[in-house]
């Protein structure tokens, strides 16, 4: 697959639409490290992530047609991501159970308090959240929505949704500095 | 995104985490390939599906166009026979009535005849020259009657052509009608003919043998008036005998018009037998069916607040099967206004997915020789599934129209289901999502409502039929349907409106009571 020759992403999809699965493939391995990080973020640990990402890509893939080119398709392919894992939050009536720990990353030491903690810790953290706190401090925080929408997106009202994400914040910085005082 | 302040700890894991690679997953491909595959192939199957069902409608249609042209063509010819058969009847009718008004005018000329002649033997020597005159008068007149019966004997051979014609019909089509006619005719005294061919009678007279005893009388009695007052003005002997003889042809005619009545009927009857494939209009019919349906679900939340209640719901239960079976009883008037009633048994299925928990899987794994090196745990949800039911039973009343084309019965029906009961059987997540409850639960003990109604009132209803006459009393019936429930199913206070949409097709039985 290395030795195919690059092409623009335009190139890609209009191959993937034409049923071209070189083309399928070819966006595939351009994008899925990146949405590999995003699943993440929203899945509990990697193989409800890998799930939710094959998921992803098969809806990309399926719906390639509806894709206008207004924005930068990886924005696009990203949003499908979050729609997924709204619904997904929706449908699955989680409780706070306690997370797995299989991909939980291994503790390293870090260089500075904040600074010289790895993405793999981060991620880690995340993973632990509960499902309601994971979604709102991933959407406001990482992704950049406000309460109001927020609210919309998960049917919420905006207070819960701060609420959610004071909540988030203070479990996140109470395992921060509880991990950095381990490692100290 | 809006202009506000960041947080230190959101700075943070956005800075580390928002465009995260994790390199290319490359074990992950497979999974969607062969996917792809699968949804490319069901994508096939669905598309042969509505190919198919595309096909079939047009050919279904098709089928019903070309036997609605057939049937309109062999109406249409059946029609000219039957005009044409009128027609010829009112020829026959007319001829009859022309020739009972000769043999009525034969036998006055007869007696008038008679008269004469008894008048002539009683007064010969007295009265004889008037006794001639009235003699002349009366041949004068016969001579005119004369006239007038060439005028019947060529309208009998109009008649008789007529008869041939009907004959000739008649013999495609009835055989039954052609015996009595043959044997009417063989039962006819030769007698007469020969008596007629003596008396001089015209040769168009006996080629016409089919209306013989009739078109013989009537000719046969004035030319032989004729003949015999020119030959001997009193042979009063013989005339007696030759009306004695002409009644009793007459007789004989009487029996043949009987027979043409008994013809006239049958060819009748056998017009209606070649129309068995038309139905009479006006009938009432009793149905059986049973019907597999599809059911369209809408929840609606009736708050902002119940609106993610409103999503679990709809995302955790789906369709899983729907039918109706019942009985319905249908009155259908001469212009093909149909009125049906009856009682319908509904049934819809759905799948209730939910969380009951989650359970720690342990995984050991070990090395070569079977040593534990290392321990997992999993935590694994737990989603159980359930089957929820809804029952309903309805009285469908509804009007339509039903059009009978040669095997086919068409029919557009509309009008509404009463409901009579709605009963649930299963569970589904509490308003709070907490916990599960049951469909018949109650919202208070003390007064007895439910969070699901027992009497969901009226529904629409909608039908396109296309039956087929399997016989003159069964027929086979296939009929999309439609039904919503203009109410929904959940009381006034369940958080939710959950209302049904119900698409089916009703197979089953049609019998014809008459």
């Amino acid at each position: 697959m290395d030795a195919m020759p690059y092409m623009h992403v335009n190139d890609i999809i209009q191959g993937c639409l034409a049923g071209d699965t070189s083309c399928q493939k070819q966006l595939f391995d351009r994008l899925s490290g990146k949405m590999m990080g995003v699943c993440m973020r929203y899945s509990r640990d990697k193989m409800e992530a890998e799930d939710l990402l094959q998921e992803c890509f098969i809806k990309v893939y399926l719906n390639l047609a509806t894709y206008k080119n207004d924005g930068p398709f990886e924005l696009w392919v990203r949003r499908i991501i979050i729609n997924t894992s709204i619904k997904r939050y929706h449908k699955m009536s989680y409780q706070n159970e306690s997370p797995s720990s299989d991909f939980l990353p291994e503790r390293q030491t870090s260089a500075s308090a904040h600074d010289g903690i790895l993405y793999e810790e981060l991620l880690g953290l995340v993973n632990e959240l509960p499902d309601g706190y994971r979604v709102v401090f991933n959407l406001y925080a990482i992704e950049g929505f406000s309460h109001k929408e927020i609210g919309e997106l998960l049917n919420i009202k905006e207070a819960t949704s701060r609420s959610q994400l004071v909540k988030a914040r203070m479990v996140l910085q109470e395992k921060i500095t509880k991990s950095q005082k381990i490692v100290i | 995104m809006n202009q506000r302040q960041e947080h230190k700890l959101d700075k943070l894991f956005r800075k580390k985490l928002e465009d995260l690679d994790l390199g290319r997953q490359d074990h992950l491909w497979k999974g969607i390939e062969d996917q792809l595959k699968k949804n490319k192939r069901s994508g096939r199957l669905i598309g042969f599906a509505w190919f198919t069902g595309v096909l079939l409608t047009f050919a279904v249609v098709g089928f019903g166009i070309a036997m609605l042209f057939k049937h309109n063509s062999n109406s249409l010819m059946e029609k000219n026979q039957n005009t044409a058969l009128a027609s010829q009847r009112n020829t026959v009718a007319e001829s009859s009535t022309i020739i009972d008004s000769g043999l009525n005018n034969a036998s006055s000329i007869s007696k008038e005849q008679e008269g004469r002649n008894e008048f002539t033997n009683g007064n010969i020597s007295k009265d004889a020259l008037v006794s001639n005159i009235n003699t002349e008068g009366l041949i004068n007149k016969i001579n005119s009657k004369n006239a007038d019966n060439q005028k019947i004997i060529n309208k009998v051979g109009i008649f008789s052509n007529t008869r041939k014609n009907i004959k000739n019909r008649s013999s495609e089509k009835l055989n039954s009608s052609n015996s009595i006619h043959n044997e009417d005719i063989a039962n006819f005294p030769q007698s007469n003919f020969k008596e007629y061919e003596s008396n001089n009678v015209e040769s168009k007279l006996t080629q016409n043998a089919i209306i013989a005893p009739q078109a013989n009388n009537l000719p046969l009695t004035s030319v032989t008036d004729k003949n015999t007052l020119s030959d001997s003005k009193f042979n009063n002997q013989e005339k007696i005998e030759e009306f004695s003889m002409l009644n009793s042809s007459r007789e004989k005619a009487g029996i043949q018009k009987m027979s043409k009545s008994k013809i006239r009927l049958n060819t009748e009857i056998n017009d209606f037998c070649f129309a068995r494939n038309l139905t009479p209009l006006q009938h009432f019919d009793i149905d059986i069916y049973y019907a597999p349906e599809i059911s369209n679900r809408t929840i609606t939340a009736k708050s902002e607040s119940a609106t993610s209640y409103a999503q679990k719901r709809a995302g955790a239960e789906s369709f899983a099967g729907a039918s109706s079976f019942g009985l319905r009883l249908s009155y259908v008037t001469k212009n093909g206004l149909a009125l049906r009633t009856g009682i319908n048994y509904g049934s819809i299925s759905e799948r209730f997915e939910y969380f009951a928990g989650s359970r720690i899987e342990t995984i050991i794994n070990k090395d070569r020789l079977g040593n534990p090196i290392d321990t997992v745990y999993k935590s694994v949800d737990i989603i159980n599934e359930r089957k929820n039911t809804y029952k309903f039973l309805d009285i469908p009343i509804m009007v339509g129209y039903e059009l009978d084309i040669s095997d086919f019965v068409f029919s557009f029906n509309t009008g509404i289901g009463v409901n009579l009961m709605t009963k649930y059987y299963g569970q589904v997540y509490s308003d709070d999502l907490m916990k599960l409850i049951d469909l018949n639960q109650k919202v208070n003990e003390s007064d007895n409502s439910f969070l699901f109604r027992r009497d969901i009132g009226l529904s629409l209803l909608a039908s396109f039929g296309l039956n087929y006459k399997l016989n003159g009393k069964f027929l086979l019936i296939a009929e999309p349907n439609l039904r919503y429930y203009l109410s929904p199913i959940t009381s006034s206070v369940n958080p939710i409106d959950q209302r049904y949409l119900q698409l089916g097709i009703s197979i089953g039985l049609r019998y014809r009571f008459y």
